[in-house]
This record gives structure tokens, sequence and C-alpha cells, in this order.
């Protein structure tokens, strides 16, 4: 009796719509797969699935709010429904505390740091700090949009940065060493004994 | 401000995620503290090497075979897919005909009995409402349970709780809180999902090695429970716990003991009622000021 007139310009406008504000993040939410994933098919395999939920959801999208929190938001959820079919253990930061008591000191930056150098630096990074100190310093998630994607609280984000960006910069006195740069902070962890960073 | 507190918030700050006043107090710091602006400096080589570094490095890189096979996928589920938004404004115009027509009736019906309530006696309204339970809430509630939480196995995907609204999330947080500070309730997931035409916003959590369904639903057709209390009901080897908040009603299902299932509902109640007393949670709009169920709809996303 009332028959669907469909115009098949309605759906080239969604796939439009969706190309010009969902694609552009592809390449940032890649990069979150990647933190996540470690591996490069799994991580496509993420962005995929990530990609064709949004899609699916993408009339809820509301025009001119931040896209790519959103994705990312699918694509913790995906990640998380992942995790659950393959194990029903739970993810628990048991490290945090162990890692916080020992981190001794802010190290100095070397400028002649490299690319590689910094990458070496952030895999010596628990995983449960890199990935708050990546999706902040790197994709410049706020702290609130973090505490949503993990689901903890905004003070765990708080303070899983701060532990990680000190692991990082404890990390990164090791390459001062190899460049040759002394400071007195570093003349401390020797007399010390060489304390481990 | 001291350059140790300084040092505490130096990245909060380099993240815009200060305060104003304490950023006025960080930049009088760093006016008068050369050591400070030092570390302030190494920090940000260290965020912009950092980001750099990921950025170029082609381990994190997107293929771009990957980028365009995806982009096509994308693009022939866009052009088959059904978007039910597009979906309802490319309906012709007979579609738009019979809303206008419904729309009619409903507003005679509204300003017929907002004119004259007395029409419709109390009998009345309690056979509307018998009628309405021939099935019970508690059997959605159980039947949700058990398609959604435990088999999975619904006629529609649920939809996330993040993604189906914001004020879901709001709702979600005012479950988990208190029970991740009671012990021993592990949250496993959140989501809006049909069963048999109801919508239940559903948080499925873990307790005691059993599923727990936390659910909540409009009361529509259905009474309010008459006092103010947690109801426990048994149904089809299920313990179920009841408490109203507003218009909704909210269920506790799992196979726990009777006992505790019932302590999970009274966690959840004052939780629940002082989140409800702050906001109303869906978009409800009652055609009429009183609750006949025939003129009351709800609308929740999906």
């Amino acid at each position: 009796m009332f028959k669907l007139v469909k115009g098949k310009s309605d759906k080239e406008r969604l796939w439009q719509d969706f190309e010009q504000e969902a694609m552009p993040h592809a390449a940032d939410l890649f990069r979150v797969a990647m933190f996540l994933k470690r591996e490069r098919d799994a991580a496509e395999d993420l962005v995929q699935e990530t990609m064709m939920q949004a899609l699916k959801s993408f009339h809820r999208y509301e025009k001119g709010t931040n896209c790519k929190a959103w994705l990312t938001t699918i694509m913790y959820h995906t990640h998380y429904k992942q995790l659950r079919k393959q194990t029903n253990l739970r993810l628990v930061a048991d490290t945090e505390e162990r890692i916080a008591e020992t981190v001794q000191f802010e190290a100095p930056i070397p400028q002649q740091l490299t690319d590689e150098d910094v990458l070496q630096a952030l895999k010596k990074v628990p995983e449960t700090f890199r990935e708050v100190v990546l999706l902040c310093d790197v994709e410049g998630f706020a702290y609130k949009e973090i505490a949503s994607f993990l689901d903890v609280p905004i003070g765990t984000v708080m303070s899983r940065l701060h532990r990680g960006r000190k692991v990082l910069r404890g990390e990164l006195t090791v390459y001062a060493r190899n460049y040759g740069i002394e400071t007195n902070q570093l003349k401390e962890v020797r007399k010390e004994g060489g304390k481990s960073l | 401000m001291k350059c140790q507190d300084f040092r505490e918030i130096i990245d909060s700050y380099l993240c815009d995620e200060l305060l104003t006043e304490t950023n006025h107090e960080v930049l009088r710091h760093l006016e008068a503290c050369a050591n400070c602006r030092g570390v302030i400096e190494s920090r940000r080589i260290l965020r912009t090497r950092m980001k750099s570094a990921v950025k170029n490095s082609p381990q994190f890189q997107i293929r771009d075979g990957f980028y365009n096979s995806l982009c096509a996928q994308l693009k022939q589920s866009a052009i088959a897919a059904e978007s039910p938004k597009n979906l309802f404004w490319t309906r012709d115009l007979s579609w738009m005909a019979l809303a206008a027509s419904l729309i009619i009736t409903f507003g005679l019906g509204f300003w017929f009995f907002q004119t004259q309530p007395e029409n419709l006696s109390p009998i009345d309204v309690a056979q509307i409402n018998n009628e309405a339970q021939k099935v019970s809430l508690a059997d959605f509630a159980v039947g949700d349970h058990q398609n959604c939480a435990v088999k999975y196995n619904l006629a529609e995907e649920p939809v996330e709780i993040n993604l189906a609204s914001a004020q879901y999330a709001d709702l979600r947080q005012a479950v988990l809180t208190p029970l991740q500070n009671a012990a021993q309730y592990e949250f496993l997931e959140s989501h809006t999902c049909k069963y048999q035409g109801r919508n239940f916003t559903h948080l499925v959590f873990r307790h005691q090695g059993k599923t727990v369904s936390i659910l909540l639903t409009d009361l529509q057709n259905y009474p309010a429970l008459k006092n103010d209390e947690v109801a426990k009901i048994a149904s089809n080897g299920y313990q179920i716990a009841r408490f109203d908040v507003k218009n909704k009603a909210v269920f506790v299902v799992s196979d726990l003991s009777e006992q505790e299932n019932s302590a999970t509902a009274k966690i959840l109640e004052n939780p629940l009622k002082q989140q409800f007393s702050a906001s109303e949670h869906t978009r409800t709009t009652s055609f009429s000021k009183i609750n006949y169920p025939v003129f009351q709809t709800t609308f929740i996303s999906r």
C-alpha cells in the first residue's frame, strides 16, 4: 500500500557524509588499533570492524562533534568485545604500583634524540601506561575522552599518564648517556649504585 | 607555586587540561623560575618528538592498499544498507499523510482527555492496565536477560550504551560506580536492547560466577509499584528484584540466591533514584498530564 520510494542519492549522500567525516580519521584509528593489537593484521581487522560498525551507526553521529573520539569509542568497544570472546580473564593493571615506585627522578631529554630512540624507549614503558600516553600525547585526546574509552575514572587516567611519562623520561636518560650528556641527576644515580630506573 | 607543584601539573598544562586560574599560576611561576622554564621546554620537546616518531613510523602507517579496499567495502555497504534516518525521509507522501492523520487523531484525543478527565473512571484505567499486564514486566525482563545476557540471541543487535545516547552513559555510570565500589562485581557490557518490542537499558555484570542483568525499562502501560521498596519475584528459575524510579522499572535478574539478588538491587536503589531525580533519563514525551497509557509515547534512541 505504502510503497517505499528510496532514492539512490540518499544512500550516496550517507556515504558521502561518512567519507567526509569519518574516513579522514582512518589513519589515526589505525595507529590506535596498532597500540591495542601490536600486529598489523589484527589492527587492520579492528579498523575494518570499527568502520563497519560506525557506518551502521552513523545516523547517531552528530555532525560537528568530535568524530575521531566517536570512532575511537567504537573501536574500544569492538576491541573489548573481541577480548571478551577470546578470554574471560579481566585485564588488570597490577604492575602500576611496582612501576611507580621504581621511578626515582625526572630525566633530562637530549636534543639529539632520534625517532628510533623514542620508539625504543616507548616500547619499554609498561603497556597500561603506554596506551594512555599515546592516546593523550600522540593522538591528542582529552583526559575525559580517554577515561571514557578505557572505562576507568579520570583520576586513573591522570595517574597512568603521570607514571607513564615518568617511566618514558627515565628510559630516555639511557639515550642521554649514549649521547654523552652528563647531568647532576645522572651522577646522583651512579652514586646510588646504578639504581634501576 | 613551588617548583615541585609546578612539575606535578606541567604535563596537564601542556595538554590544556588545567583550569584558567591554574594556568595563570603556571605562567606566573614560569616568569620567575628559569629552571622550570628548562623543564617545560624539555617536556615539550619530548611530546613533539614522540608525536612525530609515532606518526612517521612505518609501523604505524596505514597501508594504501588496505585503506582503498576498506573504502570500497564501506561504500558498497553504505549503498546497500538502509539507513533508518534516511529511510524515514525518503518515503513517499502517503507516509506523510498517514503521519499527519495520526498526529491529528492523537491531538484530538489529547484535547478530549485533557478537558474531560472524569470521563474515564479509575475502573476503566485498571481494565486497560490489566489487559496490558497479561505479560508482566518481569517476564519481559527475564526474557531479555535470557536472550541477551545469557544466550546473546536477539532479533536486533544491541547498541553500545555510549553510542545510544550520552544520557545513557550517565545512567551507566550511576549503576557502575556503586557496584564497582561493592566488591566482586565484574562489569561485562552495557547497551540498549529490545526484547519483544520492549526497550531495555541493559548492564551486565558477573558476580560470584553468575551473570547478573540490570535492566531499566519504561513503565508505559504498566502500573508503578505500590510501595517504595524493592520487590522480590521468582520466575522461570531466575531471581528478580524490582524497584521503580520515576516512570521506570529497574530489574535485577540473575540466578544468584534471592538474598544476593535483592542485595544487588538494594545497592543500586538509592544511587539510581538520585540519578533520576537529577535528570530525566529517556526522552519521554507525554501528550497528557494524566498518565493514561494510550496517549503516552516514548522515543528511545536505538
